[in-house]
């Protein structure tokens, strides 16, 4: 048996290539892929094997050296590792599979039974063994898996997204032999759009009349619809100002409401943020996100990194990783280095001229750190001596003057912050920006990333689909960063409409889109949905005019966000709490604002009908948004049947248990 | 009284007695609801040896000082105006404002040689909630999600992890969280009321619509799990099929189910109350209490506050101490009484000390440990550790080892291999039984 | 002293690495006895160039209270003891166990002849000065406070005939008694300088620290810190109240406008029209106040922490003892 400690050594190795992935959706590699081999097989034979079978070896055990593939093809003084007739013959894997005394290998004790079953897959897939030579070094050079992707080998820019989308998804599942999931039906397929575009469940007459719609486009009219409704403009500024600022910093909110109502480029939004100018009635707001960190400037970093470009470099700032040639000390602090010179000043965020920083890498030699955006490019900047002493006089006494006045510093003549918006930018080195934005609004609408864990958009970390994220990445840099048009584009795909339900066996990798994921709503769209729910057809006036049906929408949205406060926001493997069920079980709230009688509710109506079944199939309309099956509609009309000497009571528990069903409470 | 260690019958038979007290079954065997699915269960090695076991926390908010509690250094210019007393071990000393401990120190365990190195409020109660520093992309869970998992039992009636935290000041930095083993390990917290919110059945519903609603809920959701089962969605109905098992805890909570004489010896406070609470839970099954008793942070005044605050932590630690070892608790029960730091061994000019995170003490008793243990050893003034150093990852070890919880288990994140400490932290064995 | 003093400045500082928590000043010299957070007592005799600091040895803890009884000097401490020393020689007379808890004060009468001393077992003993046998135990406060904690007694002192002795506690308590017999003649609550914090910290601060008599015993002040947020800390402004006690009347109520922290100790005027009080929170606090008026007439925040203080004949001297020092000042028109 492998000793605890080992094993836990194991575990740290692997744990440590996947850079501190956070989320239990972590990308599943090939086996044939360079990453599996780096993750799986390369650290377990320096672990176990290299000590006797390689060129580091003592005494070079049975003449076999494991680290390089001729030695593999090779072997030694009993044959070849690898027999390449017969794969599964390996004597590689029989060793390890300790049928022969003689052969157990490692000789200290058989490996787990997952990573020999890593090395069958390994073996199998060919037992490939990258040209370079054994030690991490050869890993440091390991190039991007972006730069693996030629251009000339995407497909045309001029197709449509949700074409691009369809064929490398259909690509992928082909080759893993996965059986997609049919297409969601056309009630399933309205709810789960209002939710992501509207933040919100449709009235039973919307599903009702999209049902009942015969046009063959109809699908692509409903995203209009439902994208030109102001609605679309709300949740979009509720799931942005989520992804950049947790809902912090006041007036943050207003601006992403006039960016997004304008559909201001991404880029153009990007720049803004990160150069806040408080002082246009245009950026007015957009520094909220500098002035919450301006003080914890890694903080800063971080959270631009993770934000903007899908990168988590935190850990580069003590240690250069092992195997991302990008995660080095230089790149963080290169980073860092675009904000160093930030300060916050009373209410605005101001950048001095001068300064630079530098820091001490684990060799202990302190280094000055330069511009280095995370694609390796640094940035020339004009030099910026330290001030003179009547220059810091100046610059304390304008200090002491602006803050008095409650104005800003004067912008430097050189803006180190600026220069990252314009790196990153830079035609040709937009990927990740451009790539991260893509990923963020994909995990969102599919509730899988083409690249997982969302921060962890390094070159090493291959997404699911490379070309693809690379195609749609391209798309967005060459149309204006035009976030609505990708959401429109990624809708309007076979992927997104097909079925969340899958009753055969395990269900297939997130990763291969096959089946589509249950979401769970956020607590913005909880608090609407469960308005819209309560309120009585009637009450939306499918006749009024349409600026007074949407006052009547966003009312209904604002009644519900009450409830928001009281959930959580869904993270990575999100979990409902008990907390959620006894408030909902037990708490007043429920009553009084869900089951009220008054006229505009759900409730006053189906009190009205006197037929059972004809009820019980009203609230599922209204809750579920689609049509009852037979096998519920008998239970819900069952238990009305049972109660009729308590019939208000009887209706408020049949609402309750659709309402706090597990169906509501996911967008699927 | 025999004594009824671990696994005996009689410890049993106490257990299932006092659950009777509480109502239990009222109507649920009748409902007809079944067992729990469980989402995850603990692994099959170490539940027999932990299970059954339960840890309180006192949780010290603020930093209680370490010179007038565990590690005095009277007569020293850092040693401030009281004495210390000497204690039922020979050889140690405590403050002399906790002459009640004094007396009970064969039974206890102290550590003098922490040194965390952290001072600030909310970055030093994350480290020793959860025995080390989150990474930038990864949050640790804390303790008591951690026992509350290992611990804790997927059927279980009563919650797993109860927080009481009933000041303002600093609740924000408790720190809490299951982080990724998910909201089933959350703490149930209780901040205004020591109560839990939502526990009661309203007036407007009976018991048996209450439970026949519930009922029709899950008919009506199996068949959408069915198809949608996924780790999210498995976890809403869980949820939901805790809350009639939880409802019936709310007796727990209700303190005048209690004797006044076990009032009394608690003490009329509120942390008193408190851990009178904790131990009703602990003898209900609650695998994991924190009591937070906040808020120490004497910048100002120091000997002035802790001489009202330290014999409170006396008296309500000896209550404890002597209230489970009398209904044969201690034995399946450990107590730990630590903050987020110590305070400086330097007086300020308000007669204060400030935060100090380089020489401090946590004291515990209680199963697994061994009696009368003190490990670490400072200078004569307090400023450093001399011998034994420890940080927050070994204090965590040892309870976990103490509890009969493995600290080289491995959780999973994705297929990242997550030990219940990092590796290279192990448990402090001279304290271990 | 001038009533209102234009200029107040320090003319000698002797810095200490230990707290000074009392002090008593021989009649007529620059000679003070001072107690120590190290638990001596300290000669020091300040019109030497240099003053060379003589321990006097006998205390364990905080030595809280020395006092001036003829021709020795009394001192008390956190270890529950009073010990007689002779005031020339500074050899230790006598010490015994005088309290069961730590000792907070210790005064004398102006005529030498008693001593009395208090402790946070809640109780007032009046001694013999010469024969340290005991006159009195003084009962009147409650031991424990009404949020169910223990409680302290800080603050004594006598009127200016020994007549009367007045006794203060962490709740704002205050008993007066009379000499002679023992008796309780009057009681005076002082709740605002008691803070008890229920919501954000659970657990109080302040409390009547000093009390001083008008000199015809008419008044009675009372000094501490006024009720304040954040008890962590002593932000809470100084404050200080003059009461007719005889008719249980507040005449007058002091609070600091800069002055922020504890007034540890108070001393009227010899002829009474005015008040001097110190204290602070980390740094030092000298209030002057003007009792008929109701004004503070002046507020002198200096950067060391007092303890007590004591003036001299002239009443243009005042020698402090504190938070790592030991110094004089010198106030003049």
């Amino acid at each position: 048996m492998i000793s605890p400690r080992k094993r836990i050594f194991i575990s740290a190795l692997a744990g440590f290539f996947t850079a501190g992935s956070s989320c239990a959706f972590a990308a599943s590699p090939a086996p044939g892929s360079v990453t599996f081999f780096e993750e799986k097989i390369r650290p377990v034979l320096a672990e176990h094997c290299y000590k006797c079978h390689s060129a580091k070896a003592v005494k070079l055990k049975g003449g076999l050296r494991l680290d390089h593939r001729e030695g593999l093809l090779k072997g030694g003084d009993t044959g070849p590792a690898i027999a390449s007739q017969k794969l599964e013959d390996s004597l590689l894997l029989k060793s390890l599979r300790h049928p022969d005394k003689d052969l157990l290998m490692p000789p200290d004790g058989q490996l787990p039974a997952e990573v020999i079953a890593n090395f069958e897959k390994w073996v199998k897939a060919g037992a490939p063994f990258p040209d370079a030579t054994a030690s991490a070094a050869s890993a440091k050079d390991a190039k991007p898996w972006w730069d693996a992707v030629a251009e000339k080998d995407l497909l045309p820019a001029d197709r449509a997204i949700h074409q691009v989308v369809d064929h490398y998804v259909a690509a992928k599942l082909a080759q893993s032999k996965a059986k997609p999931a049919p297409a969601a039906s056309d009630a399933n397929f309205i709810r789960r759009l209002t939710l992501d575009l509207a933040g919100r469940i449709p009235t039973a007459a919307e599903v009702r009349a999209y049902v009942a719609a015969t046009e063959p486009d109809k699908a692509a009219r409903l995203v209009e619809r439902l994208m030109s409704a102001p609605g679309f403009v709300r949740h979009q500024v509720t799931e942005f100002e989520w992804l950049l600022t947790e809902g912090q910093g006041t007036g943050f909110r207003d601006y992403l409401t006039r960016a997004i109502g304008e559909g201001r480029r991404w880029d153009r939004v990007f720049k803004e943020v990160l150069t806040a100018d408080a002082a246009t009635p245009e950026t007015k707001g957009a520094d909220a996100f500098l002035r919450s960190r301006a003080k914890d400037l890694d903080k800063l970093v971080t959270d631009v990194s993770v934000r903007f470009f899908g990168v988590n470099i935190s850990c580069a700032q003590c240690h250069d990783h092992p195997l991302v040639p990008a995660w080095k000390q230089d790149h963080y602090y290169g980073m860092k280095s675009f904000f160093s010179r930030t300060f916050e000043h009373g209410d605005f965020v101001s950048e001095r001229d001068y300064g630079t920083i530098s820091f001490k890498t684990t060799a202990g030699e302190t280094k000055q750190a330069r511009l280095l955006f995370l694609s390796g490019d640094a940035v020339e900047e004009p030099p910026a001596p330290e001030p003179t002493e009547p220059q810091k006089k100046e610059e304390k006494r304008l200090l002491e003057e602006t803050k008095k006045n409650k104005q800003p510093m004067p912008a430097p003549k050189f803006s180190r912050r600026a220069q990252l918006a314009e790196a990153s930018l830079k035609p040709g080195h937009e990927g990740f920006f451009a790539r991260a934005v893509v990923n963020q609004v994909w995990l969102r609408l599919f509730g899988h990333g083409l690249v997982m864990p969302v921060d962890q958009m390094h070159g090493q970390n291959t997404p699911s689909h490379p070309a693809l994220l690379q195609w749609l990445a391209r798309d967005l840099a060459q149309h204006d960063y035009d976030v609505r048009r990708l959401v429109r584009g990624l809708v309007q795909s076979t992927a997104y409409a097909r079925s969340s339900q899958w009753s055969e066996g395990a269900r297939p990798d997130a990763g291969l889109f096959a089946v589509a994921q249950p979401r769970a709503l956020t607590p913005q769209q909880v608090g609407a949905s469960l308005q819209f729910a309560v309120t009585s057809p009637d009450a939306f006036k499918p006749d009024a005019m349409p600026e007074e049906r949407e006052k009547f929408i966003e009312q209904v949205e604002r009644t519900g966000q009450g409830w928001a406060s009281s959930l959580e926001r869904p993270g990575d493997d999100f979990q409902v709490g008990v907390d959620e069920a006894l408030l909902f079980s037990n708490n007043d709230k429920v009553q009084r604002e869900l089951l009220a009688l008054s006229n505009d509710r759900l409730l006053k109506g189906l009190l009205d009908l006197k037929d059972h079944r004809e009820l019980a199939s009203a609230a599922v309309w209204n809750v579920l948004s689609r049509p009852p099956e037979p096998r519920e509609l008998q239970v819900l009309a069952d238990y009305l049947d049972k109660r009729s000497d308590r019939p208000t009571e009887a209706v408020r528990q049949v609402v309750w248990s659709l309402l706090t069903s597990t169906e509501f409470r996911f967008n699927h | 009284m025999n004594s009824h260690f671990c696994g005996s019958s009689e410890h049993d038979v106490s257990r299932r007695a006092f659950l009777r007290t509480l109502g239990a079954g009222t109507g649920l065997a009748a409902s007809g609801i079944g067992a729990v699915h469980s989402f995850a269960k603990p692994a099959l090695n170490d539940t027999l040896k932990s299970s059954g076991n339960s840890v309180i926390l006192l949780w010290l908010a603020g930093g209680a000082s370490q010179l007038e509690t565990w590690d005095p250094k009277p007569g020293r210019p850092t040693g401030g105006p009281f004495a210390a007393i000497p204690t039922s071990v020979p050889g140690v000393h405590i403050s002399e404002l906790m002459p009640q401990m004094a007396k009970r120190m064969k039974d206890i365990c102290v550590i003098r040689g922490l040194n965390t190195k952290n001072g600030d409020h909310g970055g030093a109660a994350q480290l020793m909630m959860r025995g080390r520093a989150d990474e930038p992309s990864l949050r640790y869970p804390d303790m008591g999600a951690v026992l509350a998992r290992e611990l804790g039992r997927a059927d279980s009636k009563v919650p797993d992890y109860v927080s009481f935290y009933a000041a303002s000041e600093g609740r924000d930095f408790s720190r809490q969280g299951s982080s990724f083993l998910g909201a089933r390990y959350a703490p149930m917290k209780l901040a205004e009321s020591m109560v839990p919110p939502n526990l009661k059945r309203l007036e407007s519903i009976s018991e048996i619509d209450h439970l026949s609603r519930a009922e029709l809920q899950q008919l009506i959701n199996n068949q959408f799990i069915a198809g949608h089962g996924t780790g999210p969605v498995k976890s809403h109905a869980n949820a939901y099929a805790r809350v009639h098992g939880l409802m019936s805890s709310e007796t727990l909570f209700d303190l005048s189910q209690e004797p006044a004489k076990a009032r009394e010896l608690y003490g009329p406070t509120l942390f008193g109350e408190q851990a009178l609470m904790a131990r009703r839970m602990v003898e209900a099954g609650v695998p994991f209490v924190r009591v937070s008793r906040a808020w120490w942070d004497s910048h100002g005044q120091n000997f002035e506050t802790h001489q009202e605050m330290v014999p409170e932590l006396d008296r309500v630690m000896s209550a404890l101490h002597d209230d489970l070892k009398q209904r044969g608790l201690l034995e399946r029960t450990l107590v730990l009484a630590v903050g987020e730091f110590g305070r400086t061994p330097a007086i300020n000019a308000s007669l204060g000390r400030d935060h100090f995170a380089n020489a401090w003490s946590a004291a515990m008793f209680g199963c697994g440990l061994k009696p009368g243990a003190v490990f670490g050893k400072t200078d004569k003034d307090g400023q450093t550790v001399i011998e034994d150093q420890v940080g927050a990852g070994e204090l965590f070890a040892t309870v976990l080892a103490a509890i009969g919880v493995n600290p080289k288990k491995e959780y999973h994140v994705g297929a990242r291999p997550i030990p219940l400490v990092n590796p290279g932290i192990k448990p402090i064995t001279q304290v271990l039984a | 002293m001038p009533t209102d003093p234009a200029k107040f400045k320090v003319a000698k500082e002797v810095s200490r690495k230990d707290i000074l928590l009392c002090l008593a000043r021989v009649p007529e010299t620059k000679r003070l006895f001072a107690g120590s957070s190290d638990g001596c007592v300290y000669h020091f005799d300040l019109a030497e160039e240099k003053p060379e600091p003589v321990a006097m040895e006998g205390h364990t803890g905080y030595v809280t209270g020395v006092a001036l009884a003829g021709k020795q000097v009394v001192s008390g401490a956190y270890d529950g003891q009073l010990i007689w020393w002779d005031a020339e020689s500074r050899a230790k007379v006598r010490g015994f166990k005088a309290h069961d808890r730590w000792i907070r004060n210790v005064v004398a009468s102006r005529d030498g002849k008693l001593v009395a001393s208090v402790a946070d077992d809640m109780v007032c003993r009046v001694w013999d000065a010469a024969t340290a046998k005991l006159k009195h135990e003084l009962r009147g406060h409650e031991p424990m406070t009404p949020n169910h904690f223990s409680s302290m007694l800080y603050a004594c002192a006598f009127s200016a005939d020994g007549s009367l002795l007045a006794t203060g506690d962490k709740v704002g308590h205050v008993v007066v008694w009379d000499v002679a017999t023992g008796k309780s003649l009057a009681t005076l609550e002082v709740p605002e300088v008691y803070t008890w914090d229920p919501k954000a910290r659970i657990h109080s601060i302040g409390g009547i620290r000093s009390l001083a008599f008008s000199p015809d015993g008419a008044q009675l002040a009372v000094g501490g810190m006024g009720k304040v947020g954040n008890i962590d800390h002593l932000e809470g402004k100084a404050r200080v109240e003059v009461f007719n006690w005889r008719k249980a009347e507040r005449v007058a109520q002091f609070s600091g406008d800069k002055g922020k922290g504890l007034i540890t100790h108070l001393v009227f005027h010899p002829q009474g029209d005015w008040l001097l009080g110190a204290g602070g929170d980390g740094k030092g606090l000298f209030m002057f106040f003007d009792v008929a008026s109701g004004k503070v007439l002046r507020e002198e925040a200096v950067s060391n922490h007092f303890h007590k203080f004591a003036l001299d004949e002239t009443g243009t001297r005042i020698y402090t003892a504190g938070h790592n020092k030991l110094s004089v000042w010198e106030a003049a028109a």
